[in-house]
């Protein structure tokens, strides 16, 4: 029996104790304290044992994550069976997908969405007209910085006074940031007074955040890289 | 199950490390050296190598066929090497896609290879430190190697009859090291200038979980690049005095070599350093004295070169300078003041030196050794892909699997399809690197996803899924999504040697290990032979009288067999007789012990 946690098609198999076939349930047999394959429920926010909402407390998330790598870490099942191996590695690869996942606002409200509408959010499609004049104005001055980086031999004080434009337009990048992880704020506050089945509207909230948020995290990522090209 | 040690491959010099009763032991080798220089030498064709120190002192008088800094072209194919990195006095072969190799006389052999020798040789050490066979290793890679350049080292493994248990990054192996008999709770950069590659990675240690959080480099950086640059400095100087353009001298050469290398250790001690190569050629000896003041000068755009990975890394984990609390220095190189200095500068505190820059490395691996082995379970190490995984994309493009700085072991999913009706294969380049343009990245094979059932274009689904595991490698399984069926795939990459050619290798080291165990078996039978023979001899002095004739003529007639099996090598039957021997000298060993009895009694007699 082969057990590819990792693949959400298999997360509905039964849980069988590897060693002792006993069900179980959680990380371990409670019989034989070996490593289980992953139950059918496991969501990131379960897996990482954190409530399942758009706002998390990364230092309890982190510490979780720390607590869980430590049993289920490929290190851990060195002399164990190659059973017990291949599920500590499948287990283990999802654990660090899941505290990548719920670590970043960005991907954990779009995982968040996805477990909504049982489908992938879709990738920043639209950001609103704000952001998108602002992601141009940034992208023309890093494709201007861009030019000088390669031209190679270039004045200091030319190279500097980029440097500082794009510092500047990180500032603003921030600025923006931290005003999406209020407003993520302001809708797990939404979330929470929302029964189950009334979340639709916050969810479609969440949705135009996440486009927002994708835009400015590209934007950051193509910033940091020219500030370190001319650094 | 059998002992498993911790090595650090390094470019210049390699260490190997144990942990004995919880405390971590560089292993010497028989003279009593940590370091053993990276450096194989070979002689006479047919004749094994010689490694390490030796091959380093022979090395001006055999610069053609003494191997080193090969970590350099591990990995490799001909056409990324750059020119000025192909600098080294012995022959390179292998052009554009081919794998590099190193050409010795009618030979050519592997980087990897070359690597094993430098391994059997740590191997052999430590089995005679330890006393006891070893079969197994912990080896470190530089953090920023890339998959094609671990599986090299891991074959390196291989080759010199190791079962590598784990690969693990270098910069992080130094800061298990560091971690080992301190409460850390800290954020740390291990900033790790070798002899020929350079890593900066950024860790969160708390409660013994070694979190890397990012991690850069260059693998093409570090004092190999120094020494160069003096060199040309020297060669220039020479030519200034009047000595020649002595370029193409490869005897010269290794000789400036040499001293610049020397030189440049001195300047991080002391503010000038006298060269004095007498006789560099017939008519002209170089002498200068160097500044520390100019050997900066020369080496400043270099060690400047360390400055943006260390950006980038903070940049990745999200931190500043203020956010760290320790930066820790390792690797010969960063010995230099002006790299402390840089250091400084970069992360605004003054860098950490406490830990030995040319063991911490080795001691890490021997710490992971231990984790792995069940006996260190209050540490764990989580680190990260340096570079990202992608594949081609229509125009060109690389599509990111998996993002540099992903926690590992790691697994990512991908749907395919085909593009022609009826198509029943596709073919996918798999990437690793920073850049936009498949032709800018590490292409590190491609993959055929056969056997697709005949259907309209874009309808079947195959789901292909990328597994980094613990050492980082790249494992690859394809799944028919209608079907089930599942399948490993075999990555091609022009750089991959055949299982058959490292089952050779493997069996050629293995005959050469073969042959040494029966030259040492022979050793021994024959000094436990000469052992018995001397006492008997001692023995039939004193009392040869007492013994019946057929007893004496059979003793003779074994130290004759005794005699003969030494002069033929033969193992086995000087085993044999010799047991004959003290078979047949016991009854003159009591006799002999019943004499000394007596003389002792008569003696004390009154």
């Amino acid at each position: 029996m082969k057990h590819e946690i990792s693949d959400p098609e298999d997360m509905g198999q039964k849980v069988k104790c590897l060693s002792c076939g006993s069900p179980g349930e959680g990380f371990f047999c409670i019989d034989c304290h070996t490593i289980l394959p992953l139950s059918k429920e496991a969501d990131y926010f379960t897996l990482l044992e954190v409530e399942k909402r758009p706002l998390v407390d990364s230092e309890r998330l982190k510490e979780n994550f720390l607590k869980i790598s430590e049993m289920v870490h490929p290190d851990k099942y060195y002399n164990a069976p190659q059973e017990a191996r291949d599920v500590s590695l499948g287990y283990s690869s999802l654990l660090n997908k899941a505290y990548s996942t719920l670590k970043d606002p960005k991907e954990r409200i779009r995982y968040l969405i996805s477990l909504e509408t049982d489908k992938e959010a879709p990738v920043a499609n639209r950001a609103s007209a704000e952001t998108m004049e602002f992601f141009i104005e940034a992208s023309d001055v890093c494709h201007e910085a861009d030019v000088l980086q390669k031209k190679g031999k270039s004045g200091e004080s030319e190279r500097r006074e980029l440097r500082d434009r794009l510092q500047g337009l990180k500032k603003e990048s921030q600025k923006k940031w931290e005003n999406g992880l209020r407003e993520i704020e302001a809708l797990d506050a939404e979330w929470m007074a929302a029964l189950p089945e009334n979340r639709r509207p916050v969810v479609r909230k969440l949705m135009g955040l996440s486009h927002e948020l994708s835009y400015l995290a590209k934007l950051q990522s193509m910033l940091n890289e020219m500030i370190v090209a001319l650094s | 199950m059998s002992r498993i040690i911790g090595i650090d491959l390094g470019t210049t010099n390699s260490v190997v490390s144990v942990i004995e009763g919880g405390v971590p032991v560089v292993i010497p080798d028989a003279d009593g050296q940590r370091l053993t220089p990276s450096v194989v030498a070979f002689t006479d064709e047919g004749e094994t190598p010689i490694i390490g120190h030796a091959a380093n002192r022979q090395r001006i008088l055999n610069p053609k066929k003494t191997i080193y800094s090969v970590k350099r072209f591990m990995g490799r194919r001909g056409g990324e090497i750059k020119e000025e990195d192909m600098f080294v006095s012995y022959p390179l072969a292998g052009r554009g896609e081919e794998p590099l190799r190193i050409a010795v006389d009618s030979r050519v052999y592997l980087p990897e290879e070359i690597s094993a020798f430098v391994l059997k040789k740590l191997k052999a050490d430590a089995e005679q430190y330890l006393g006891e066979s070893v079969g197994r290793a912990v080896i470190t890679v530089p953090a920023y190697f890339n998959d094609a350049q671990r599986n090299a080292t891991k074959k390196a493994g291989e080759i010199a009859g190791l079962k590598v248990e784990r690969i693990i990054n270098e910069p992080t192996a130094a800061s298990l090291a560091y971690g080992l008999d301190k409460k850390l709770n800290a954020r740390i950069g291990v900033y790790d200038l070798g002899g020929g590659t350079f890593d900066i990675s950024i860790l969160d240690v708390r409660n013994g979980i070694f979190q890397v959080m990012s991690t850069c480099g260059n693998t093409r950086l570090g004092g190999d690049d120094i020494d160069r640059r003096l060199i040309d400095f020297l060669l220039k100087k020479t030519e200034e005095a009047g000595g020649g353009d002595l370029s193409g001298d490869i005897f010269a050469l290794s000789r400036i070599r040499e001293e610049a290398e020397k030189a440049k250790c001195a300047l991080s001690f002391q503010e000038e350093a006298e060269i004095s190569i007498p006789f560099l050629t017939r008519s002209f000896s170089l002498q200068y004295l160097l500044t520390r003041k100019e050997f900066e000068a020369l080496a400043k755009d270099i060690i400047d070169r360390t400055r943006r990975p260390c950006l980038q890394a903070m940049m990745d984990a999200k931190l500043m300078p203020s956010d760290m609390d320790e930066v820790i220095l390792v690797g010969g190189s960063t010995r230099i003041p002006m790299v402390r200095q840089l250091a400084e500068e970069i992360f605004g505190k003054r860098p950490n030196t406490s830990v030995n820059p040319d063991e911490a490395v080795a001691v890490g691996a021997a710490v992971q050794a231990n984790i792995l082995s069940g006996k260190i379970t209050n540490l764990l190490l989580l680190d990260v892909t340096p570079l990202s995984l992608g594949i081609e994309t229509y125009g060109g493009f690389m599509n990111v699997i998996i993002p540099r700085n992903t926690t590992i072991p790691t697994r990512a999913g991908e749907l395919f399809t085909t593009a022609v009706d009826g198509q029943q294969a596709v073919t996918i380049q798999v990437l690793q690197g920073e850049r936009q343009m498949v032709a800018d990245n590490w292409s590190l094979g491609t993959f055929l996803l056969e056997d697709i059932e005949p259907a309209p274009a874009g309808v079947p689904r195959i789901g292909v899924q990328f597994t980094i595991d613990a050492d980082g490698i790249l494992h690859v399984l394809a799944r028919d999504v209608k079907t089930g069926r599942e399948k490993q795939v075999q990555m091609k990459s022009s750089l991959d040697v055949s299982n058959e050619a490292i089952e050779k290798m493997v069996k050629e080291s293995m005959e050469h290990a073969a042959e040494d165990a029966a030259k040492k078996e022979l050793f021994d039978a024959k000094l436990e032979a000469n052992k018995v023979v001397a006492a008997t001899r001692k023995g039939l002095v004193k009392c040869a009288h007492l013994l019946r004739e057929e007893e004496r003529q059979d003793i003779h007639k074994v130290m004759k067999d005794i005699e003969q099996a030494i002069n033929n090598n033969n193992t086995a039957g000087l085993k044999e007789s010799t047991t004959r021997l003290n078979k047949a000298t016991e009854r003159l060993a009591s006799l002999l012990l019943k004499e000394t009895a007596k003389e002792i009694v008569e003696k004390e007699k009154p």
